[in-house]
């Protein structure tokens, strides 16, 4: 196995995209590597980054802040609880810090079969500890199916209010039968919900099966949107922050591997142009998409082990010019240079 | 021709013989050389010689065989850690703490790897009963993981030393090195000598250094046996007699348990054990015990002290014995209930057979169990109700023991009941398949798979993929839907006809378990094929944790509409409390497609798992059952055994049955019904035998059978041709322990109590897990056999003995023969029986080899000690090399001699060549040019005005014109002493620097620019007429 980075001809972006044709990507770094040693992981399904580093939790809950460039890890710890399952999803954001302390870096994690969202104060460091183990800042959250409380957490973004140091809302997906979005205050106060399990596409009824993956969306005339990954109905929603519809990019009947198409699409970053990266669980690739017209802008990546290749891709970010792809099934996170 | 090797530095010559020819060869070359080179220069001469004498002596070494030789830096260590259970007791460490016998290891290699130098490396064994290789040769400080240890109930130290020869001795840089080998171990050995195993080390150079693991116990005591007679009859008396030994005086109380029963020992019925005083050495303890039952009778004593301090290990403190209590005819009827099998049941009690009736969660779990009984009878049993291994042991029952098999049918039974691809199923005289060419409904089956979130999920989720797949016949369908990370929902086998099995096998073992999001695709895939499939019963079996989405609920009533159930399997939820949604969804689907629900939840119960899926896939073997009108069975054939006396008039109707297939080769069918399926068929299978009758046992398809006149004869007939021969002899069997081995003795009386002779025996043994081995007896005195049996692991070793006595007279051969079953126990490993080291041993070994008894503390170890080691050498032969050498010198001595070398010219080319570069090869044609003119002028100076007959011409460069001067080449006598010496060629060759030798002169004579060729011939030609002309003028003066 590999165990840094590794680079392949850097190629200019206009080799890249395909044009839906499965195509290995011509990557600039590939690291990682099936371990329970730091920098390496076990079936890795959150990826999110801070100012510089990577933030990566697998599958035996080890929360790693990773080096970008070389693979290496910077920071680890674990989370307190795993036999049931593990996190899913996460986002790195502001918050404040237990005593109110505004932090830029926190960390709100989707402990998806503990049904709660906990919040760590991202370390520099490994705390010391059996593994490294650390005091969450919060946690919020309780089984069941009444408003506030969670089936299986996925994913959580993080509101800020416009030019100030505070929290304006947190958006929670679950799934498991709570198919469902919550909203919720900076106290963690539940304010509302929408979205019941479904497939259909009435703006109505917000329905989804899996939301996987939200985003909040800050668009170029400063208005914001939720984004919605939809994962088994195969589309995004586009939602206000009040949770109405705006708009569905694909759908169940639509499901497939073809530009435009998604198969499982799981994770979602948005780039300042408009577009967003989508990661296909089950495609095995990555899909640039035009979120105002749902246009296909190219698509990276063809099943398989090799490098350049994925497997159950989860999630996909953006960090310095480069995009990062979590291949999962593959155990390492490949980069290549973010189109233009 | 050989002789002995011959070193010199690096070099080694194997034919050193050789070598003696380089001196004469030499002084040969120098007289020679005299002889022959003496119109050369002297520099040139004694290069000649000197190359000469190089060619000689690489000829020469070429033939005396060189290698290159290399000889070991490093020293590679073996390190054989005993892991027996012997040694699994505290020791000091080197800080003087106690510590478990792996941690002072580790402690004692990684102090010891100090001593090591660079390139040593160390390689790591463990051995209990077998060796295991741990590690290659690494560097002595790291530790790689363990792998696995194997067995540990046995040392079989030579063992060891065998895979540590084996291992290869290698330094850091994978190159050979010389080898030790360090043994860790307390020398207490159950199985295999070291001792002899040491002589191979010794051959091999390669000593053993050893650390003995030290310890005693002052005070133990040990139940060392359980004697009782292997065999016994009903109502006998027996006297049990238990060998307890203590080191010490000791006190404590003994109890007995039968068949896991506790009887009372004690004087009080409260008191179920009695006291015990142990005096030092063996002490005996009488236990009488009556035997009223019959079957195996398992006696195990447990002595427990009085106080901790008189025993120090535990695990030797109980033993056991087996009597096998012998009656006429045990069958064991297992059914599910009496009314079932009620006339079946009378029927065989009124033939005097002694019948066991018990429900299958009763039946015997183990094969001294099976053996209790003469014949086993199993009534319309599915195979789901017995586990995996009772399974194997019917068959080695039938097979080993020569027990007797009967299955009989019902809808639960045979091909039906999942029994195809069951190890009983080969003890059957049909086959559960149906036949190819039989027209019939068949089953259609789809496995989804989703089982990778469990631990070993992959293994897991391909034994019940298999599990299901062995029980469907050929001609039913199965297909196999997984989501895969490359190909998403997908089928990995589409819905097909299973065949021969291989195909959808592979699909099965080709399985990756992806992390499947949605059951929707794939739900929905399995509903539109089985839709279309031309099936019987169609059914859906999901396993998974519960996690996948299902959204499209209408998929549910569309495949309850389409008469498709489905069974979920829930294993190893995130949600551990029934009712969370990964149970909710499982559940759902099940209830609303009429199928069955089951949960799986902890990971003690996924061997669970492949008996589910068994079970589940019965579903579609439905399609095995045949029902229709009654119709009475055809005769096949009427002279078999069982059937004896049961064909006149037919045999009465039947309305159901179970499709098989006639099995080739022995099996005898007697029945048979619509399209010549077998009804009724029998065979010897082994030393046993099997019935196999497919419609059932009255209750709904054979309901005139218990009306019928030879109802009672068929079934005691059919039971009693498969049981197992009891025989008139009364053969008493004992056994002794051999430590591997166990030594099986049978005493022959015949009924009148008298010795018999010439009996021959044929029987088998099955070991604890399942191993059989022949068991040969041979007379070695009136009436007394021998023979013995591998027992080296613990448990119980079951043997059948069959007999046939000679011929005597009246009487008949059917009694004759007969059966003895016997077991013999292990109840705990000979590891357990060791109370102190066996240190002296290991010394032995060490003095063997040359090793040492490696001091306690490992900074003293010295573990890679070199001194007396034979130090591997890499040889390579050079024979080659040096014969090119040889090529290439005498080249240069015909170089030497033929061209002369200038070394000023060379430095001097060399000069330009360096100032010049690019234009070397210009430089060189006006480097030739220029020299010629300069010898053109050397030669025109040589003239001193009118060139005289007998003058050297001296040219010089610079004087005189090249092209005016005819120049005649004649030398003086002097200037001929010259040549001889080589001087006068060299003054031409050197005339000063930056000549370079040319043809000049008579080339111009001609008006033609003569040749290089033409040059050299003319002056040799020259020469050649100066030499004559020398050689007359010396006779003239003479």
């Amino acid at each position: 196995m590999f165990a840094l980075a590794a680079s392949a001809g850097l190629t200019a972006c206009d080799e890249q995209p395909t044009n839906g044709a499965p195509t290995p990507i011509k990557y600039t770094s590939l690291f990682g590597g099936l371990g329970d040693t730091p920098g390496r992981y076990a079936y890795p399904r959150c990826l999110d980054h801070d100012e510089s580093a990577l933030w990566i939790i697998d599958k035996s809950a080890r929360v790693q802040r990773i080096d970008p460039k070389t693979g290496a890890c910077l920071a680890l710890f674990r989370m307190p609880e795993w036999d049931l399952g593990k996190p899913t999803g996460f986002c790195v954001a502001p918050g404040p810090e237990k005593d109110g302390t505004w932090c830029e870096d926190l960390l709100y994690i989707a402990d998806t079969h503990y049904h709660r969202v906990m919040v760590y104060k991202a370390p520099k460091s490994t705390p010391s500890g059996e593994h490294g183990t650390l005091d969450p800042v919060a946690t919020w959250g309780t089984y069941g199916n009444g408003p506030g409380q969670f089936y299986y957490v996925t994913d959580v973004a993080v509101l800020l209010k416009e030019g100030e140091k505070e929290i304006d809302r947190f958006y929670v997906s679950e799934y498991g039968g709570n198919d469902r979005v919550s909203v919720f205050d900076a106290k963690h106060e539940f304010l509302f919900s929408f979205g019941v399990p479904g497939s259909g596409a009435d703006p109505t009824k917000i329905e989804f099966n899996r939301p996987q993956s939200l985003v909040i969306w800050s668009k170029s005339d400063g208005s914001k949107e939720l984004v919605v990954v939809d994962a088994c109905n195969h589309r995004l929603g586009r939602f206000t922050l009040d949770g109405k519809l705006v708009g569905w990019i694909g759908s169940a009947a639509n499901q497939g591997r073809k530009p435009g198409q998604f198969y499982f699409p799981y994770g979602i970053f948005i780039l300042p142009d408009g577009t967003a990266m989508v990661s296909e669980f089950g495609g095995a690739r990555l899909q640039r998409i035009e979120l105002t017209t749902g246009k296909s802008m190219g698509c990276w990546g063809e099943p398989g082990r090799e490098p350049g290749q994925l497997a159950a891709p989860w999630a996909v970010t953006v960090l310095n010019d480069t995009v990062y792809a979590l291949d999962s099934a593959n155990n390492r996170v490949v980069g290549f240079p973010r189109p233009r | 021709m050989t002789t002995l090797a011959f070193n010199i530095g690096s070099i080694q010559f194997d034919q050193p013989i050789w070598l003696a020819l380089i001196p004469i060869c030499w002084v040969l070359v120098v007289w020679i050389g005299r002889q022959t080179l003496s119109g050369m220069g002297t520099f040139s001469r004694r290069m000649a010689l000197l190359v000469r004498l190089i060619v000689i002596l690489a000829i020469v070494g070429a033939i005396a065989k060189p290698y290159w030789r290399k000889e070991a830096k490093g020293v590679n260590v073996t390190v054989v850690v005993d892991v027996s259970d012997s040694v699994h007791r505290p020791l000091k460490g080197p800080d003087g703490k106690m510590m478990d016998v792996q941690t002072y290891i580790d402690a004692y290699l990684k102090a010891a790897a100090e001593s090591a130098k660079q390139g040593d490396t160390i390689s790591r064994l463990t051995v209990a009963r077998k060796p295991y290789v741990q590690s290659l040769p690494v560097p002595p400080k790291d530790k790689p993981e363990a792998q696995t240890l194997g067995d540990t109930d046995g040392s079989n130290l030579a063992a060891g030393v065998h895979m540590a020869l084996a291992v290869p001795g290698k330094d850091t840089d994978q190159q050979a090195a010389a080898k030790r080998i360090f043994y860790i171990s307390d020398f207490n050995e159950t199985t295999g000598s070291i001792q002899e195993a040491s002589g191979e080390a010794k051959t091999a150079r390669v000593p053993i250094d050893v650390l003995p693991l030290r310890y005693k116990f002052d005070q133990e005591v040990i139940v060392e046996r359980v004697v009782a007679p292997s065999t016994a009859r009903m109502g006998q008396n027996i006297v049990l007699r238990v060998l307890i030994s203590s080191i010490k005086p000791a006190k404590g109380r003994l109890s007995l348990l039968i068949n896991g029963e506790q009887v009372q020992l004690g004087e009080t019925k409260t008191e179920m054990d009695m006291p015990v005083s142990l005096d030092p050495g063996a002490n005996v303890i009488p236990i009488p015990i009556a035997l009223p039952i019959a079957g195996p009778q398992e006696f195990k004593a447990v002595f427990t002290p009085d106080t901790e301090a008189d025993d120090a290990i535990a695990q030797n403190n109980s033993n056991m014995a087996i009597t096998f209590v012998q009656s006429e005819g045990r069958v064991l009827l297992i059914a599910q209930s009496s009314e079932e099998v009620g006339p079946m049941m009378r029927a065989l009690q009124e033939s005097k057979l002694d019948v066991q009736l018990r429900r299958p969660e009763e039946s015997p779990t183990s094969l001294v169990e099976w053996g209790a009984f003469d014949a086993v009878v199993l009534a319309n049993m599915p195979s789901s109700d017995f586990s995996q291994k009772q399974q194997e042991d019917m068959r080695a029952y039938v097979h080993d023991l020569g027990g007797g098999l009967v299955m009989v049918g019902g809808p639960e039974a045979f091909g039906a009941g999942g029994w195809i691809g069951s190890p009983t199923a080969d003890a059957l005289p049909i086959k559960l398949d149906p036949p190819q060419q039989r027209k019939m409904p068949r089953g259609a089956l789809v496995l989804l798979m989703h089982s990778c979130e469990m631990p070993r999920g992959n293994y897991w989720g391909q034994q019940v993929g298999l599990a299901a797949i062995n029980n469907l016949s050929r001609l039913d369908l199965a297909g196999i839907l997984e989501f895969s990370f490359g190909k998403g929902d997908w089928w990995v086998h589409p819905l097909s006809e299973v065949g021969n099995k291989a195909a959808i096998t592979r699909a099965v073992n080709s399985l990756t378990f992806g992390d499947m999001p949605s059951f929707d695709n794939l739900l929905l895939m399995a509903y539109t094929d089985l839709n279309k499939a031309a099936a019987g019963a169609k059914h859906i079996i999901i396993i998974s944790d519960g996690d996948p989405q299902l959204m499209n609920k209408g998929l549910l009533d569309d495949c309850k509409a389409a008469r498709i159930s489905i069974s979920t399997v829930l294993v190893y939820p995130h949600g551990r409390a029934a009712g969370g949604p990964d149970w909710q969804l499982m559940r759902e689907i099940a209830r609303k497609t009429s199928g069955r629900f089951y949960s799986i939840i902890d990971e003690g119960e996924f061997a669970k798992l492949p008996s589910i899926f068994i079970k589940e896939a019965q579903v579609v073997k439905r399609s095995l059952i045949w029902e229709g009108d009654a119709f009475a069975p055809t005769i096949s054939n009427a002279v078999s055994e069982p059937m004896r006396g049961l064909t006149g008039g037919g045999v009465p109707t039947i309305s159901g049955y179970i499709v098989a297939a006639e099995r080739e080769g022995l099996s005898v069918v007697t029945l048979r019904g619509k399209e010549n399926d077998p009804i009724l068929a029998h065979w010897q299978y082994g030393l046993g035998k099997s019935v196999a009758f497919t419609s059932d046992a009255s209750v709904k398809w054979s309901t005139q059978w218990p009306g019928w006149g030879k109802y009672k004869a068929f079934w005691e007939q059919h039971v009693r041709w498969a049981m197992r021969p009891g025989g008139n002899a009364d053969m008493r069997v004992t056994t002794e322990d051999l430590g591997d081995r166990t030594k099986i003795v049978v005493e022959a009386l015949d009924s009148k109590g008298e010795r018999q002779n010439f009996v021959r025996f044929a029987g088998r043994a099955v070991g604890p897990n399942g191993s059989t081995q022949s068991v040969e007896l041979r007379q070695v005195g009136p009436g007394r056999y021998e023979g013995s049996i591998e027992s080296s692991s613990a448990g119980a070793y079951v043997m059948s003995l069959g007999y046939i006595t000679p011929d005597g007279e009246n009487v008949p051969e059917s009694t004759r023969k007969g059966t003895i079953v016997a077991a013999v126990t292990r109840p705990y490993a000979d590891e357990f029986k060791t109370l102190k080291d066996n240190a002296p041993l290991g010394k032995l070994v060490a003095e063997l080899t040359g090793g040492r008894v490696v001091d306690d503390d490992p900074t003293k170890a010295n573990l890679w000690f070199r001194e007396g080691l034979t130090m591997p050498v890499d040889a390579r032969p050079i024979w080659m090399i040096v014969a090119m050498i040889a090529l290439g010198a005498f080249l240069l001595d015909v170089a030497v001699r033929r061209i002369r070398i200038d070394p000023q010219l060379i430095a001097a080319a060399v000069r330009r060549g360096m100032g010049q570069g690019a234009d070397k090869a210009n430089q060189q044609i006006g480097s030739l040019k220029e020299a010629r003119q300069r010898a053109q002028q050397s030669i025109g100076d040589r003239k001193p005005g009118a060139a005289g007959e007998g003058k050297v011409i001296h040219a010089k460069p610079g004087e005189g014109s090249p092209s005016s001067a005819a120049v005649k080449f004649e030398v003086s006598e002097d200037e001929l002493k010259k040549s001889r010496t080589n001087e006068a060629v060299a003054d031409l060759s050197q005339p000063g620097p930056g000549w370079h030798p040319t043809t000049t002169g008579l080339s111009q004579q001609t008006g033609e620019p003569p040749t290089q060729e033409q040059g050299l011939s003319r002056l040799k030609k020259a020469r050649e007429r100066a030499q004559e002309k020398f050689e007359d003028d010396q006779e003239k003066k003479s």
